[in-house]
């Protein structure tokens, strides 16, 4: 795989393109700041960019780069490292995209099987969150959901999918044909059916759906 | 007339009494990153080495090195976990970027009991109002749901009649609120020292904690009569000023170690995992040589990690004085440092922002006399006399003529680190008569 990478620490971005290149990936260019890595994919084609979260542009460089990235570049997998697994974070990325998009710690990707695994899944457009986090906002709040999504009605699941697809209410109302009223009616009816009591915030309340879904999908998060 | 004058003396008194409370509150927040980040680290970091060793030893007497490997993997993996916790807790992203509710969800997420939140805030707030709160806050939900439990606790957070607020109810509590409340006492004095407060009340197999911050960091004019209001009006705004530059200075500084840990022996840590990544795959691909060469680096960069963890401790307060206090600190500081300081001081411990207070002005005063007098021998005395704490740093230098202006700023740091504990500083010298850096700080009765 044609790998780009953009990290600020100079022993981790070392550390990693061994690691990279041990695992037998092609690196494409290896930066400290987010504009340098956008500048370089200007001329190199790349399959995935690995970015640090916190890098130049301060303060989370990573992400602000990512999403011209997105736009630019749409079929290319963009991973998020960083010390921090984090809810806020994890948000950002859903809205950044759900496809081709991973997650991790940065000490997690420290093995040539587990760096391997991960590209090649964001490679095959699938997404991948750090399991320690996933898990952490899937068992909170606890509770029987087992396969509520099963008891989601047809249209609710569609506007599930949507944000799944990373969309707001308005994108959603535009993209189903429905008013953002009843997108509301309907996000608070998967919210009742996920057992997602408001107990969290909103922001919260939706990443929780996305992950219910995205796991129904698949058997491992 | 005479009221006039002892309102405004009670002004004075009041504002000393509260940047006291504000030096302290962020002198045992110091203390207590500090405690933190050695005890977190020095049993991992022993194995670690321990691991590193046995693998090294085990490739080159051609054994299997993959046990040893397996354990120094567990071993960072367990020290970038606390550090991720401590690191998240001095200075949480997400407070910054969405505020004290948001971060106390995300804080929630990670805690083993589970938690309801709700209530919010109308809008974001200045960021010394949400900081302020969010600290003790989370210090009080880590404390009450840090643990398994089936129960959940209740957190709610209100914005109103000039104040943010947020109360805590344990329906089933795993301990007496004797104990919460003592654990929370730093954070009730830091809340005290901001003119908010923080109470733990115990009812019928129930606990809450109740803490707010007013909105406005000066304190409240209702009743001042109008004659006295232009004085109280400046005085409000001088204790509110004090209290945001405290949390100000509190923040850079929780933010400054933050980023120290993520760069520095976070940022070691991680990379150490990928070599360590490297030296297994290496292992596998028989490439015996480079992995007990890479191996070999490792140890060195163990090394250099505890180094920069040192150092971002040492920047908040050296060891010797957290532990042994001012004379320990002293004399370690001034042991074999070449030309004589003699350190005369009683063995016994004061409150934590006076001791880091004098420790600082004597380091100046023993700094400024090595610049003046190179040759000079340099005696600290340090030492209680009538409920006052008194220290001298005495240099039998040359001396100088009093106001000839060489003083100059070394003595304004040590005046306003003084002022910070309700403490004098007076610099007596005379050409041919030496120096002497001179301090006094009453000490409250315990």
């Amino acid at each position: 795989m044609r790998v780009a990478l953009a990290e600020d620490g100079t022993l981790f971005r070392e550390g990693l393109q061994l690691l990279l290149r041990a695992a037998g990936h092609e690196i494409v260019g290896a930066v400290s700041d987010g504009d340098s890595l956008v500048r370089l994919l200007d001329t190199e084609a790349a399959d995935v960019a690995v970015l640090d979260i916190r890098m130049p542009p301060e303060p989370d460089g990573g992400l602000v780069t990512a999403e011209r990235l997105r736009a630019l570049h749409p079929s290319m997998g963009l991973l998020f490292l960083s010390h921090y697994a984090e809810s806020h974070y994890l948000m950002r990325i859903l809205e950044i995209g759900t496809e081709s998009i991973g997650y991790r710690l940065k000490e997690k990707v420290g093995s040539v099987d587990v760096l391997t695994d991960t590209l090649a899944r964001i490679g095959a457009g699938e997404i991948v969150i750090e399991p320690v986090l996933a898990k952490r906002l899937v068992e909170r709040p606890r509770g029987e959901r087992g396969d509520a999504i099963a008891t989601l009605s047809e249209r609710e699941l569609d506007v599930l999918k949507q944000m799944a697809e990373g969309r707001s209410n308005a994108g959603i109302a535009q993209q189903l044909f429905v008013t953002p009223k009843a997108v509301e009616k309907h996000i608070a009816n998967i919210f009742g059916k996920l057992g997602l009591q408001a107990d969290a915030t909103e922001h919260h309340r939706r990443v929780l759906a996305v992950l219910a879904y995205l796991r129904a999908q698949r058997t491992d998060p | 007339m005479e009221t006039r004058v002892r309102a405004a003396a009670d002004l004075a008194a009041e504002l000393a009494e509260c940047r006291r409370l504000l030096v302290r509150a962020r002198e045992l927040e110091r203390r207590r990153l500090v405690t933190a980040l050695a005890g977190v680290t020095a049993d991992r970091l022993t194995a670690l080495r321990r691991h590193l060793a046995a693998a090294a030893m085990a490739l080159s007497l051609g054994e299997d090195a993959r046990p040893a490997l397996n354990g120094a993997r567990a071993d960072l993996d367990e020290l970038l976990d606390r550090f991720r916790e401590i690191a998240r807790g001095v200075y949480p992203a997400v407070l910054r970027d969405q505020g004290p509710f948001a971060a106390l969800d995300e804080l929630i997420a990670g805690l083993p009991r589970p938690v309801v939140l709700d209530g919010g805030l109308r809008a974001r707030l200045d960021w010394e109002i949400e900081s302020g709160l969010y600290h003790p806050a989370a210090a009080a939900v880590t404390d009450l749901a840090g643990h398994q439990a089936v129960v959940p606790l209740r957190v709610r957070f209100a914005h109103a009649d000039g104040r943010l607020s947020v109360r805590i109810d344990d329906p089933a509590p795993g301990r007496a609120a004797e104990k919460v409340a003592a654990g929370l006492r730093d954070e009730a004095e830091r809340l005290a020292a901001l003119g908010g407060d923080l109470t733990v009340e115990a009812g019928r197999g129930t606990i809450a904690v109740a803490a707010w911050v007013p909105e406005r960091l000066g304190p409240d004019l209702a009743g001042v009569p109008a004659a006295d209001l232009p004085a109280a009006r400046a005085h409000a705004e001088a204790i509110a000023s004090a209290r945001r530059q405290a949390v100000a200075e509190m923040d850079s500084e929780r933010r400054a170690v933050e980023r120290d840990l993520h760069d520095g022996a976070q940022h070691h840590l991680v990379a150490l995992r990928l070599a360590l990544g490297m030296v297994e795959f290496e292992i596998g691909q028989g490439l015996v040589d480079t992995a007990r060469d890479r191996l070999a680096m490792l140890a060195d960069r163990v090394a250099e990690a505890e180094l920069v963890l040192a150092e971002t401790a040492a920047g908040l307060s050296p060891a010797a004085l957290t532990e042994g206090g001012l004379a320990t600190a002293l004399a370690a500081e001034h042991d074999g440092a070449g030309r004589a300081v003699e350190v005369v001081a009683q063995a016994r411990r004061f409150p934590p922002e006076v001791e880091s207070a004098v420790y600082f002005c004597c380091l100046e005063a023993v700094g400024n006399a090595r610049r003046h007098a190179p040759d000079a021998a340099v005696r600290i005395e340090v030492g209680v006399v009538g409920g006052v704490l008194r220290f001298s740093v005495h240099d039998d230098g040359p001396g100088f003529v009093p106001g000839s202006g060489t003083g100059g700023r070394g003595l304004a740091n040590m005046a306003t680190r003084m002022a910070g504990v309700g403490g004098t500083v007076v610099v007596e010298s005379a050409a041919g008569a030496g120096t002497t850096v001179a301090g006094a700080v009453p000490l409250m009765p315990a």
